[in-house]
């Protein structure tokens, strides 16, 4: 034996840490098909049971207007993520009675008929709880919790029983879901139809607005990175 | 559904049994229980009637991706309740055929998940090999369960699977919650009462607080092609099953504190 490496071989450690980091890689499905095709399923109930889709809360509208409002007055530069440059893809859905939309790119698909979604004690109201979906263990996002909680409003407590929310979007490649009451559709949008956010802001999961619709549009990195922040701290 | 996997990376220390017959249990509980052959030797497959080198559908289709889906490759065996994703011997070419490609760490996990709502339990009969199939089965798996035969030998094939499983552990990012089972323990040798001994000591957490007896009800039950449960509900062997089948009830409790700190 001559004792040298033979070349182009890892040790044994890191060449098994890569077979199984290959094997175990999440390969995301082909998500707008995917997605559409639960969300025409769930547009169709939409469409009877939402007279008025798209919804913006109170929350939101005051949002549009307060950012508007500085847009108007002192002209900024929009800020548009590499996703937004042209057109893009995104989904809507409707939590409690705000419609949201987030870019289809930054997602990773949607659980429908989520009724198994545990307390989590001792967590941070923002989230509504935890599922175990293909043996992960995904953290569901109480998005009116977290925008609440962001705002300084007091936020209300799930206490031991959760309200079902019926769907859970979930985030690409991480395990977060954000929880909602029904999917609404999937739309090709045109940059130019996004009043951009402009500058830094108190709600960094805020990325802009969706003019015809007034709807927020979501930042989903900038949301993960608060949600990182935050279990750091904890 | 939940999902338990069967696995050791030695051979002969008792998977096949081990699943069988807890099979057989949660059937005769009212559980409705799908094995999963992933061994390609097939003795699973040959315990329920069923012939690995046949022609029927098999575990290979899923990951194969051809035409049906999970549910239409399913077999029914002779016990109610009890149906079976059978082996077949082609199983032993993935790895040559699928090498390391990504993702493919994850059929198993997303085949059963299409059947998650017929079954209560999911058991899977592991290689004795770390592979394709075995990485697939503690990708699935809420709960795994390791036989290991009461033999100074086996101890080092345990030790292999434990340090499999810490580097599914890192892999998958959540810890799989284990049992190791003493199993085929023969009273009468010093080198089952030997190796007991050595797993309390090294394994005092993760280590069942009973044993699996040698019995010859398992051989005979093997022969009838049934869970030693049905066959010797009296036997020591059944008896044994029963109480692990009672603990591993009361372990399984999806952990979900365990991410969250």
């Amino acid at each position: 034996m001559s004792g040298k490496k033979a070349p182009g071989l890892v040790t044994q450690e890191k060449a098994l840490t890569q077979y199984l980091d290959s094997l175990l890689m999440e390969i995301p499905e082909e998500i707008p098909d995917e997605v559409s095709e639960v969300v025409v399923e769930v547009a169709t109930e939409m469409v009877t049971e939402v007279d008025v889709l798209p919804q913006v809360t109170e929350v939101a509208e005051a949002e549009v207007s307060s950012e508007v409002d500085v847009q108007q007055e002192l002209g900024p530069e929009e800020l548009v993520p590499a996703w937004g440059e042209s057109r893009f893809k995104a989904l809507f859905f409707n939590v409690g009675d705000i419609t949201l939309a987030a870019p289809l790119e930054k997602l990773g698909g949607v659980l429908t008929e989520c009724d198994d979604i545990k307390v989590m004690p001792g967590n941070s109201a923002r989230y509504l709880g935890v599922l175990v979906h293909r043996g992960k263990t995904i953290r569901v996002i109480d998005f009116e919790n977290l925008v609440a909680e962001l705002s300084g409003v007091p936020v209300k407590s799930s206490g031991d029983e959760i309200q079902q929310p019926g769907r859970v979007v979930l985030i690409e490649g991480e395990r977060i879901g954000i929880a909602c009451r029904a999917v609404a559709e999937v739309e090709e949008i045109d940059s130019s139809a996004v009043r951009w956010r402009t500058g830094s802001t108190k709600r960094p999961w805020y990325r802009g607005i969706i003019v015809g619709k007034m709807c927020a549009l979501l930042d989903i990195d900038a949301l993960l990175s608060l949600l990182g922040d935050d279990s750091e701290q904890e | 559904m939940r999902i338990w996997a069967v696995a050791n990376q030695k051979g002969g220390v008792g998977k096949t049994t081990t699943a069988v017959t807890l099979a057989g249990l949660l059937s005769q509980q009212g559980h409705r229980v799908l094995l999963v052959d992933m061994d390609p030797h097939g003795s699973m497959t040959s315990y329920m009637g069923y012939d690995p080198e046949g022609d029927g559908s098999s575990l290979y289709s899923l990951f194969h991706g051809g035409s049906g889906s999970a549910s239409e490759m399913i077999r029914e065996t002779k016990f109610e309740n009890i149906s079976i994703f059978t082996a077949s011997t082609a199983l032993a070419t993935l790895d040559r055929q699928l090498g390391a490609q990504d993702g493919k760490g994850l059929v198993i996990a997303r085949g059963l998940e299409q059947v998650s709502d017929d079954y209560d339990y999911a058991l899977l009969d592991c290689p004795p090999t770390l592979g394709v199939l075995m990485v697939n089965a503690l990708a699935a798996c809420h709960y795994l369960v390791v036989p290991v035969q009461s033999e100074f030998l086996a101890l080092k094939g345990l030790e292999r699977m434990m340090r499999t499983i810490a580097m599914m552990n890192h892999a998958r990012m959540t810890p799989i919650p284990y049992l190791i089972v003493p199993t085929l323990f023969d009273r009468r040798t010093r080198a089952s009462g030997q190796a007991l001994e050595n797993m309390e000591e090294r394994y005092p957490q993760t280590l069942w607080n009973g044993i699996i007896p040698v019995d010859t009800q398992f051989r005979e039950a093997s022969r009838a092609g049934s869970p030693v449960s049905l066959l010797s509900p009296r036997s020591r062997g059944a008896i044994a099953y029963s109480e692990l089948l009672r603990d591993v009830l009361l372990l399984d409790e999806p952990d979900l504190k365990v991410e969250m700190g």
